[in-house]
């Protein structure tokens, strides 16, 4: 029996989103943007909803007069993603 | 642009496989530094060198010259990070590697230079071909750069030759070790970021 897949992973932009994250130390919501190539609008409440599963962590703050938003993962975004990858091979067959 | 349509597991691996292959592109902006400090303490040992060959060489100017290249390095850094930090919109994974490979061997080193003051032998000397290829060799065994492998395993070789040689040759090898293990391989990561 295949275990059901993280639905807040099991969407495009989340998961483009954290496996982004996952290969960098942090990276800002206008990188975010660029390289998913979304809205700001949905971006936002992807983060949010990430941010509230307690898999990433943001912080705002300021570069010189300009305010920045700075998005990382957190251990439990790096276990939930670890754990999704084990069942996407479950699924795949590839175990 | 991404929609929330319900996703097959065949796509989420190619999503995970290109924000992977994305992120690991990500320029770390060491490749500066390598050349910069690289092209620096490579001057500084060849300074010395002449400085002890050629006795003519041996006054103020060309002492002051020596030393001049650490603050020289260290200006040049400063606004060159400040550059960065003012453009960055992420930081890469492998930042933190050249950090502590580095951050430890100029610990290292500095702690042989003030510690081995009243040495016979100056151990920092000999040492700084080994240190720097360690750290170079750590960090591109890490970040799967094989320039910087090749150039840290031929600096720590250097040191062989370094502690039976006089005092003019181990600050030559000293120099090498430098174009060797730092200024070939940032020039490599250029080439490559350019490519």
């Amino acid at each position: 029996m295949l275990k059901p897949l993280d639905p807040l992973l099991h969407s495009q932009l989340r998961l483009s989103i954290v496996s982004l994250l996952i290969g960098l130390e942090e990276a800002t919501f206008v990188y975010l943007k660029e390289k998913t190539n979304t809205t700001a609008g949905n971006l936002s409440i992807q983060l949010e909803k990430l941010r509230e599963a307690g898999y990433i962590q943001i912080k705002k703050g300021f570069k010189g007069k300009y305010p920045v938003t700075t998005c990382k993962i957190t251990t439990n975004g790096i276990r939930a993603f670890e754990e999704y990858i084990s069942d996407i091979k479950q699924y795949l067959h590839l175990d | 642009m991404h929609s929330e349509q319900p996703l097959q597991p065949e796509d989420s691996v190619k999503i995970i496989s290109d924000a992977l292959r994305q992120a690991r592109q990500e320029n770390t902006g060491a490749a500066f530094f390598y050349i910069l400090w690289g092209a620096l303490l490579c001057l500084h040992f060849l300074l010395r060198y002449l400085r002890l060959e050629i006795p003519a060489l041996d006054n103020g100017i060309v002492r002051n010259c020596i030393w001049a290249v650490f603050p020289i390095g260290g200006i040049i850094s400063y606004f060159k990070n400040k550059k960065n930090d003012e453009r960055e919109q992420v930081i890469p994974l492998y930042e933190k590697v050249y950090l502590f490979s580095f951050g430890g061997y100029a610990l290292a080193f500095f702690i042989l230079f003030f510690a081995g003051m009243w040495q016979p032998v100056p151990l920092y000397l000999i040492c700084f071909p080994l240190l720097l290829g360690l750290a170079v060799l750590t960090a591109g065994g890490i970040t799967k750069h094989k320039v910087s492998i090749a150039g840290g395993v031929i600096a720590i070789l250097l040191t062989g030759i370094s502690i039976n040689a006089s005092l003019e040759i181990q600050n030559l090898i000293a120099g090498l070790g430098a174009l060797i293990a730092c200024v070939i391989p940032g020039i490599s990561m250029k080439i490559k970021k350019h490519a």
